[in-house]
């Protein structure tokens, strides 16, 4: 008896960990892992969702893709959108500098910060639309209460880029907000204190030793942040500017696999911004040695 | 003493700085909560008035009477609670084989896992969709609820939690013969109280907004969710601010409550990932 649950014991032993990490392996394959595989093969065909016929056609979708100018300027939108990042980062860390104080209500500002961040994108971009509203709408009457000159924010094709970066600054800040606190409070006060006696201004001591030490916050939200950019989606299918001016990358393979059913065609186009992707994040990774294990 | 008024006032501005940012961020919430009882002309004034002249429910009557809403929040309150759900039992299970298991092929398993959240979704979401169509799952309730069933990155998280609970405990309860199921449950989880309300809640928040997959996955009324008829409002009422603004609302301010509530498990949840 005794002998016959040690050997079922053991058994067990070697079995429970496939049963505990079975359903994740599944998982992960079956939803990342196998389209992952099939997305080369896929770019490489002529697929559309209206027709189960697929006809292999090589390279054609990446030749045609080299001369599709509607590709490359939404490439050039998306490059645009790269202003985000510094702005998003520089409002974040400015936000954590204020709330690193022994302030009252820092716990209370810290929340409503990071509000923005956990609310849906589609529904902040419905109330951000009419905020841009030209005649009637928020920000313009606001502006001309200051005697400003007016915009015409998402519905003027010079200035719709700004505007969905400033809606998505006021949404993302709080994210990195939240991780520069985590960094500062790594740097510690006793630093800056030996700066101070050393006669540092606080510029000085925010410059020459704050500011370096908050490098892995620095690496860690610059690569997301980019990240983020190249998968630009949502604020744009939302808060659209006329002319195509607000049309990202993902926006475009959305229109051409989904709605012009051309899923070879967009499969390509994805391919080759998954491959940008993983070259910007390997060159950060190598520049910043960033360990994820 | 010069010193500490100095650092008074300095407390005193800083504090006003951080008023006057509050506005700016509270801002639209405010405005979106007082618009949602507006009339539609109400936003056609040539300068915007905050309050409503009266607080009317039309709005939100229209939305769930003409727009069938409720029917899109029970889809978003059924596709949440079945991903949260999901996402607890795949993270914990595997968080612990990861952590207190040496076996065959585990560090190809976790590289395996550890990978498939580098890889962006714009790279898988056309070849996702080919094999949802060819399994029929486009336009039903379980092709919208599998691809969003875990988190990969929760999952790492786990097992960092994990490593943590001494290998001691689970040694001695084992000597005593205690099964490997009832170590998880009487051990591991009572001891992980923390990890699971950071992932539940964070996995409550991407579920209840999630957008991109919905949107491809969905064609049909009857599985929209909140999101997407927001989306489908946008295009469709372009001028119904109103509609709009109570929309917005419905979406956001259960949301806004959740977090409000649980609040203190987002920052945690930044501190567990170790990320700095």
């Amino acid at each position: 008896m005794k002998n016959k649950s040690l050997r079922k014991g053991i058994n067990w032993m070697k079995v429970a960990p496939y049963f505990f990490i079975a359903p994740a392996v599944i998982y992960i394959i079956c939803v990342t892992i196998i389209p992952m595989i099939m997305a080369l093969p896929i770019s490489f065909t002529n697929w559309s969702a209206l027709s189960p016929r697929k006809k292999f056609v090589g390279l054609a979708n990446y030749k045609t893709l080299i001369h599709d100018k509607d590709f490359w300027s939404s490439m050039l939108v998306m490059a645009k959108f790269f202003i985000y990042v510094p702005l998003v980062m520089a409002a974040g860390l400015g936000a954590a500098l204020l709330l690193n104080t022994k302030t009252p209500g820092t716990k209370f500002f810290r929340v409503l910060f990071y509000a923005p961040v956990i609310t849906s994108t589609v529904a902040a971009a419905i109330l951000f639309e009419w905020f841009f509203q030209p005649t009637y709408g928020l920000f313009n009457a606001i502006l001309k209460f200051f005697h400003l000159p007016v915009s015409g924010w998402i519905y003027d094709a010079k200035s719709a880029v700004g505007s969905v970066i400033f809606f998505k600054v006021w949404k993302g800040f709080g994210a990195c907000m939240l991780i520069y606190l985590a960094g500062l409070q790594d740097v510690g006060g006793e630093i800056k204190e030996a700066s101070y006696v050393d006669g540092a201004s606080s510029w000085q001591s925010f410059w020459h030793i704050t500011f370096p030490l908050l490098k892995p916050s620095h690496t860690y939200l610059l690569l997301t942040n980019i990240i983020g950019v190249f998968m630009i989606f949502q604020e744009t299918y939302m808060l659209e500017g006329p002319l195509n001016s607000t049309r990202t990358v993902v926006n475009y393979i959305y229109e051409k696999g989904f709605e012009s059913f051309k899923m070879g065609y967009a499969s390509a186009m994805s391919f080759v911004l998954f491959l940008i992707i993983m070259v910007v994040t390997i060159i950060q990774q190598r520049a910043s040695k960033l360990d994820l294990t | 003493m010069a010193n500490t008024t100095k650092k008074k006032t300095g407390h005193i501005v800083l504090f006003i700085v951080l008023c006057l940012l509050s506005v700016i961020i509270a801002f639209p919430f405010i405005w979106m909560v007082l618009s949602s009882f507006k009339k539609s002309e109400e936003f056609y004034y040539l300068v915007p008035k905050l309050l409503p002249e009266s607080f009317m429910l039309d709005n939100f009557k229209e939305l769930i009477g003409k727009w069938n809403f409720l029917s899109y929040y029970k889809n978003s309150i059924i596709v949440t609670t079945f991903q949260v759900l999901t996402n607890l039992v795949i993270v914990l299970l595997s968080g612990y084989g990861f952590a207190h298991y040496n076996f065959k092929g585990k560090s190809f398993f976790f590289i395996l896992i550890l990978s498939s959240t580098m890889i962006p979704w714009v790279a898988t979401i056309i070849p996702l969709y080919i094999l949802a169509n060819n399994l029929h799952l486009i336009d039903t309730m379980a092709g919208l609820m599998i691809p969003g069933m875990a988190n990969a990155f929760n999952i790492f998280l786990a097992r960092n939690f994990m490593t943590s609970i001494p290998t001691a405990y689970i040694e001695s309860a084992r000597l005593e013969g205690a099964s490997e199921k009832r170590i998880f449950a009487s051990i591991i989880l009572p001891s992980v109280k923390p990890l699971i309300s950071v992932i539940t809640i964070q996995k409550m928040i991407d579920s209840w907004n999630a957008f991109q997959w919905p949107l491809l996955c969905v064609n049909s009324e009857r599985l929209r969710t909140i999101p997407l008829a927001i989306a489908k409002l946008s295009s469709q009422y372009y001028d119904s601010y109103n509609l709009k603004m109570a929309a917005a609302t419905l979406a956001i301010i259960p949301v806004l409550i959740i977090y409000v509530i649980f609040q203190k498990n987002f920052v945690e949840g930044i501190s567990l990932s170790g990320v700095k």
